[in-house]
């Protein structure tokens, strides 16, 4: 079964997400991150699934962001997700640390 | 005495045994024989008697084991003759006979009770009828577990649950919690898209000709009853029943007629909430598919293709493909649109088309890219795709991708994922997309793929990819054949949880 997802926002200002970024858990992302602005860091090492629908979400939040003059930066990510980013091409979209 | 100042021992006496003859809970003094024929009840009280149907002359001078019976659990009373043989309190369930025969359950407490040298000299045992309490809490029990079953199927857009199946496995578990006697079974005719489906679980039960609209105890013939309950929604399309079979004569009682008639109400609800979500699934399926081309029949290219849905309980997904022919050159398009539901196949019915015209009227898969990319971006839809030039000499394949995942390529030496440059997916509006060429030789093969095909859970899309290699490799020429090959490889270990589409070309 999907993981629920849980996104902290840690003392040095990074959103910590947990849990499965996929069709079922992106409307609760897009939630929990509307109203966020500026340079926003995701650290997505947590993160044990994602799909299309999950990347679907991180690319809405990198455009909001870039639209309003702020910046998406993905601080971390596991191996599994590293891979997905790049087999979609996202890593040459999305601004890896 | 504890707790007592200021009252003498008769009254405090008079006081007690008045608390004893008011109060509801039941009540039973014996003295200390353990042994055969068990203790001898020496006093009970009026809500005893009101419990059991007994009246004080009968049972007075006689054991406790009067009320007991075949239903009642030897587990128990073995345990309560340790525990009381040890001299410990016992405190248990288990079902007791009334008067009348009837079973009922219940939850009693034993007390040795010890003189002033500390031996055993009488046991009070109070007891509580708790029929009504554990009937309602097997009920509620059994109606969450439909519930949870449900709202799996219903909140699982990746669709691990594939089958209606679950929906009918958990009515066989539910009507055990109800009934836990006899062996529980359902068999229901549901309408779906693809016309009437039969579905059973559990012991099957051939319903009579005669269907009653209540519940309807039928004689098995070798001493046990079956209880049949009809589970009929006409307007919902669904007709059948569920069942209780291998009832013997003396369980007949204890069984909760009323839990499952309540259950059957909720077990028709269930079924009907799931139906009504596959056949919302079966509309958006169907829109979808529509969506997709008739893939044309070319001369000099076989083209074999494949849409596999995921089944029941799932999202449509926003997989497609198209085969666009011009005289300049074949172009092959694979792709996903991510969302779900029926948004996605309005999403599909805007990109497709897009995709579709460009190549129709520039040729040029790069350009086909960028006038999707920039839909996408506009419209902020999230999709990848894949865009195979096949030369109209069937000799080089031109691989173009969107954040797609690499066609496979298959020689007759041997199958190999594609080295592409992947570019970033439409939607993000960057653009990029560099193309690879693929030598298409005699007797070679090229698989495009949505990631549903390569990917789940329990899948990594590397691994994913590999399989589909190896199946490849294996297939046989024919290319439909071949398609049927690399789903079934690619679906038999790992279940779908996405919809994922298939294509493969091979020149003539």
């Amino acid at each position: 079964m999907a993981e629920e997802l849980e996104i902290v926002l840690t003392d040095d200002g990074t959103h910590l997400v947990r849990g499965d970024l996929d069709a079922h858990s992106a409307e609760a992302f897009e939630a929990a991150m509307a109203e966020v602005e500026g340079t926003v860091r995701l650290d997505l090492s947590a993160v044990d699934f994602a799909d299309s629908s999950g990347l679907r979400v991180l690319l809405g939040l990198h455009r909001r962001l870039d639209d309003d003059g702020g910046e998406l930066r993905i601080r971390s990510a596991g191996t599994r997700l590293r891979r997905l980013l790049s087999l979609t091409g996202l890593d040459q979209v999305l601004a890896l640390d | 005495m504890v707790g007592w100042s200021g009252i003498g021992d008769d009254d405090r006496l008079r006081l007690l045994e008045a608390a004893l003859e008011q109060t509801r809970a039941s009540a039973c003094i014996t003295d200390a024989a353990l042994d055969e024929p068990g203790p001898r009840i020496l006093y009970v009280n009026p809500a005893y008697c009101a419990m059991t149907g007994r009246d004080r002359d009968s049972v007075v001078g006689r054991t406790p084991r009067i009320m007991q019976g075949p239903l009642t659990d030897r587990g128990e009373l073995d345990r309560l003759r340790a525990d009381l043989g040890a001299g410990r309190p016992f405190v248990g369930e288990t079902i007791n006979y009334r008067a009348d025969g009837m079973p009922f359950e219940i939850s009693w407490r034993i007390d040795p009770i010890v003189d002033s040298s500390g031996r055993i000299t009488n046991f009070v045992a109070t007891q509580q009828d708790v029929t009504t309490v554990r009937r309602a809490e097997r009920l509620l029990a059994a109606e969450r577990m439909l519930d949870q079953t449900l709202t799996d199927v219903l909140g699982d857009p990746s669709g691990t649950i594939a089958d209606v199946r679950c929906v009918v496995d958990a009515i066989v578990e539910a009507l055990s919690v109800v009934v836990p006697l006899g062996a529980p079974g359902v068999e229901l005719t549901v309408r779906t898209a693809d016309g009437p489906e039969r579905l059973t679980g559990g012991v099957e039960t051939s319903r009579p000709a005669s269907v009653a609209d209540e519940l309807l105890e039928l004689d098995a013939g070798d001493g046990t009853a079956t209880l049949l309950l009809p589970i009929d929604g006409e307007q919902a399309g669904i007709a059948g029943f569920v069942s209780v079979s291998g009832v013997r004569a003396w369980e007949r009682d204890a069984v909760d007629l009323d839990g499952l008639r309540q259950l059957a109400v909720r077990i028709r609800l269930v079924v009907e909430a799931a139906l009504e979500y596959e056949r919302r699934r079966a509309a958006a399926l169907e829109l979808q598919r529509a969506l997709l081309p008739v893939v044309p029949e070319l001369a000099d290219l076989a083209i074999a293709a494949r849409y596999v849905p995921v089944g029941f309980g799932a999202d449509v997904g926003g997989d497609f493909y198209d085969v666009v022919d011009t005289d300049e050159a074949t172009f092959v398009v694979v792709g996903d649109v991510a969302g779900s539901g029926l948004r996605i196949a309005a999403d599909m019915g805007r990109l497709v088309p897009v995709l579709r015209a460009e190549l129709t009227r520039h040729r040029d898969a790069g350009r086909a890219l960028d006038a999707a990319d920039q839909l996408c971006f506009a419209d902020r839809l999230f999709a990848t795709a894949a865009i195979v030039t096949v030369d109209r000499d069937r000799s080089v394949a031109e691989v173009r991708s969107a954040g797609h995942p690499p066609p496979i390529l298959r020689r007759p030496d041997g199958a190999t994922a594609a080295v592409i440059d992947v570019g970033p997916p439409l939607g993000a509006g960057v653009g990029g997309w560099s193309a690879t060429n693929e030598l298409l030789g005699p007797g070679s093969a090229l698989a495009l793929y949505t990631d549903g095909l390569v990917e789940r859970r329990d899948l990594d899309a590397v691994d994913g990819i590999e399989l589909l290699r190896c199946a490849l490799d294996e297939a046989p020429d024919d290319l439909e054949a071949a398609c049927d090959h690399v789903v079934d490889e690619l679906t038999s270990q790992h279940p779908l949880a996405d919809d994922a589409a298939l294509v493969v070309i091979a020149p003539r």
